[in-house]
């Protein structure tokens, strides 16, 4: 009981203050800009801070974890440098989503689209998909934290408590305060998370038991010589998928997109964007090594495939006093907190703005109430979806990013195409759509994505390519028609 | 390349000479961060680092001060779209303000504002020339034209 009671009291500090940033970042304006977008008066340092903490979730703290558990060293090539990648992405869509959101007023990013090619049902399909996207990404933030708290707690905080708990703070500095209390709280987080999780990979190495960085490694190399090499891991076909997929897809998740629309000024993007891959390198090595050398901590039977994801909170268990495992896990916890609230935020601001106002009239005094309903319902999906979770989080992730990374070619055609056109951009989205729901219902049917047509790479490359070519083409077709027929 | 050559291009062509040498060098990053050649290498730094990701993290910042310098020159052009005509909507009158007294060089405005916009097309974009140099082609390009 007293182990609970520590638990309760580090966890309840932490959630205190997350919401005392939260009632502080609260602004006395009551207007949708400033709810939604934070006033577009964000600086470069809280902007990098918030992309940075909203973007590392609980996918990078317990699923890399995991997948490194399971395949090795090979994961940090997976993640690290399509993730630096993004830097590169926001500066590219970052500038000028900036400068058309402060120019035209967009707060969502169907709503630039739809602005933009003046198509409404461009808009609706775009928003649709990231809707539909995002609620299982959103899904795995209360199952991380639900994880974590029942591995951390021994059972006494039940997986589902521990999930409705937190989302319950969530929810309510996200009423309070809106876009400007969750970048603020993003800051505060993701400084947490990343100086604990720094203490805690060095803690691991010099605890006794493990004697050093060198002494791991060598046990790691006479035990398990796989987990060095990608070579019968990871193909370089595999890697290079995903290192086009992560710039790809990161800028379209709907909580990164609105972010791009809150900065203060041109710069504060571009710092931003050289920051990101400065971060990335180092940072993203610390849940990669948890989840390698977890290979040396011997556990009471071999861990499943979805038991891997919480080799984080079992080498806690192992090797932490109580007290420090819990201050390891309030940082587990902001990463997805910082991750999840933007989220929903960002989901409901895209129902608020461009769903509901095409089925009924919104009075503009009345979106920041009816936001902060949405947000309560789609927390509420969010925990529904995380009940009884089907798959490993990196499984779930998977599916949902290149669901996403479909609609990046659009997205890029109307930032900086001309001769885009709205039902080409529609014919795209939707074939990618089709394609990816293909692959879901090859892996449920057990019959996967044959060779042929994925040459080796992970399903989202023959996606993206093809949904590039499919926009470029019916262009060309739609001009050509047009052409025809004005002549 | 004159401006309507670069407009036939797709879109995910790079639209300056400047961005192709850009696109070049990411190119090249990107190229180096897949090392295929050394695929199974298991050599280790101090027992525990595979010397792998130790050249994935030099890689990585390589980019990384390759963004910094790139973020300073980049500075792209807000596309100027006219209104879609609809039934609804009549056709509205080209914005003054979007051909300004400062271009000398502009093209007629019959060749600015294309003559498809009756047929629903929706990206009937007018940008003068000398916006297109400056903002997407950049001056150096003329140069080097």
């Amino acid at each position: 009981m007293s182990e609970l009671i520590t638990i309760a009291i580090i966890l309840a500090l932490y959630l205190c203050i997350s919401i005392a940033i939260g009632f502080y970042g609260r602004s006395n304006e009551d207007t949708a800009e400033d709810y939604f977008v934070a006033s577009r008066k964000i600086n470069p340092w809280v902007l990098f801070c918030t992309l940075a903490a909203t973007n590392f979730s609980a996918f990078f703290f317990l699923g890399f974890a995991g997948a490194s558990y399971r395949a090795g060293w090979g994961f940090y090539g997976i993640m690290a440098m399509g993730t630096s990648l993004v830097g590169l992405s926001i500066l590219l869509l970052g500038i000028p989503i900036y400068r058309l959101g402060k120019e035209k007023g967009y707060m969502t990013p169907p709503a630039l689209i739809a602005g933009e090619t003046k198509s409404k049902y461009l808009g609706w399909i775009y928003g649709a998909v990231l809707v539909i996207f995002t609620l299982p990404y959103l899904a795995t933030q209360p199952m991380g934290a639900g994880i974590l708290l029942e591995t951390l707690s021994g059972g006494e905080i039940p997986y589902f408590t521990g999930a409705f708990l937190l989302t319950c703070v969530m929810i309510t500095y996200l009423i309070m305060g809106g876009m400007k209390s969750s970048a603020m709280t993003d800051v505060f987080q993701g400084i947490l998370m990343f100086a604990i999780l720094m203490v805690f990979v060095v803690g691991f190495f010099i605890h006794e038991d493990i004697g050093g960085f060198s002494e791991a490694g060598q046990s790691l190399w006479d035990n398990k010589p796989e987990k060095f090499v990608r070579e019968g891991n990871f193909t370089w076909q595999i890697i290079f998928s995903y290192t086009i997929l992560w710039p790809i897809t990161v800028p379209m998740f709907p909580q990164l997109f609105s972010r791009f629309y809150i900065a203060e000024d041109d710069k504060a993007i571009r710092t931003a964007a050289w920051l990101y891959p400065t971060v990335v390198p180092v940072l993203f090595l610390f849940p990669v090594i948890i989840g390698v050398y977890g290979n040396i901590v011997e556990f009471d039977h071999n861990l499943t495939k979805t038991e891997s994801d919480n080799i984080l909170p079992l080498v806690l268990t192992e090797y932490a006093p109580l007290w420090a495992g819990a201050i390891v896990c309030v940082g587990a916890i902001a990463a997805f907190m910082s991750t999840a609230d933007s989220q929903i935020l960002a989901m409901s601001s895209i129902i608020t703005k461009d769903g509901l106002p095409a089925i009924t009239e919104i009075k503009e005094k009345h979106e920041k109430q009816i936001g902060r309903i949405l947000i309560i319902i789609l927390a509420i999906i969010g925990l529904v979806l995380a009940y009884d979770p089907p798959d490993t989080i990196f499984s779930i992730v998977s599916q949902a990013f290149t669901g996403l990374a479909v609609l990046f070619p659009t997205t890029v055609a109307v930032l900086y195409w001309k001769r885009v056109r709205a039902n080409s951009c529609i014919i795209s989205i939707l074939t990618g759509e089709i394609i990816v729901a293909w692959s879901y219902w090859s892996a449920k049917t057990g019959n996967p994505i044959p060779e042929w047509f994925t040459q080796g790479f992970h399903i989202s490359t023959p996606v993206i390519l093809i949904t590039i070519l499919v926009l470029w083409i019916s262009t060309e077709i739609e001009e050509r028609l047009s052409d025809n027929t004005s002549s | 390349m004159n401006n309507k050559t670069w407009e036939l291009l797709p879109f995910w062509f790079p639209q300056s000479k400047n961005n192709i040498i850009w696109t070049l060098i990411f190119l090249v990053l990107f190229t180096l961060s897949i090392d295929f050649w050394n695929w199974d290498s298991n050599s280790r730094i101090s027992e525990w680092l595979p010397f792998w990701v130790l050249y994935l993290v030099v890689i990585q910042f390589a980019l990384a001060f390759s963004i910094w310098k790139f973020s300073k020159l980049f500075d792209p052009v807000i596309i100027e779209r006219k209104e879609k005509v609809t039934e609804e909507e009549p056709e509205k009158e080209p914005k003054e303000e979007s051909i300004t007294e400062e271009e000398p060089e502009k093209e007629p405005e019959e060749e600015l504002i294309s003559d498809d916009s009756n047929n629903n097309r929706i990206t009937n974009i007018y940008i003068s020339d000398s916006v297109i140099n400056r903002s997407i082609i950049g001056d150096k390009d003329d140069k080097d034209e």
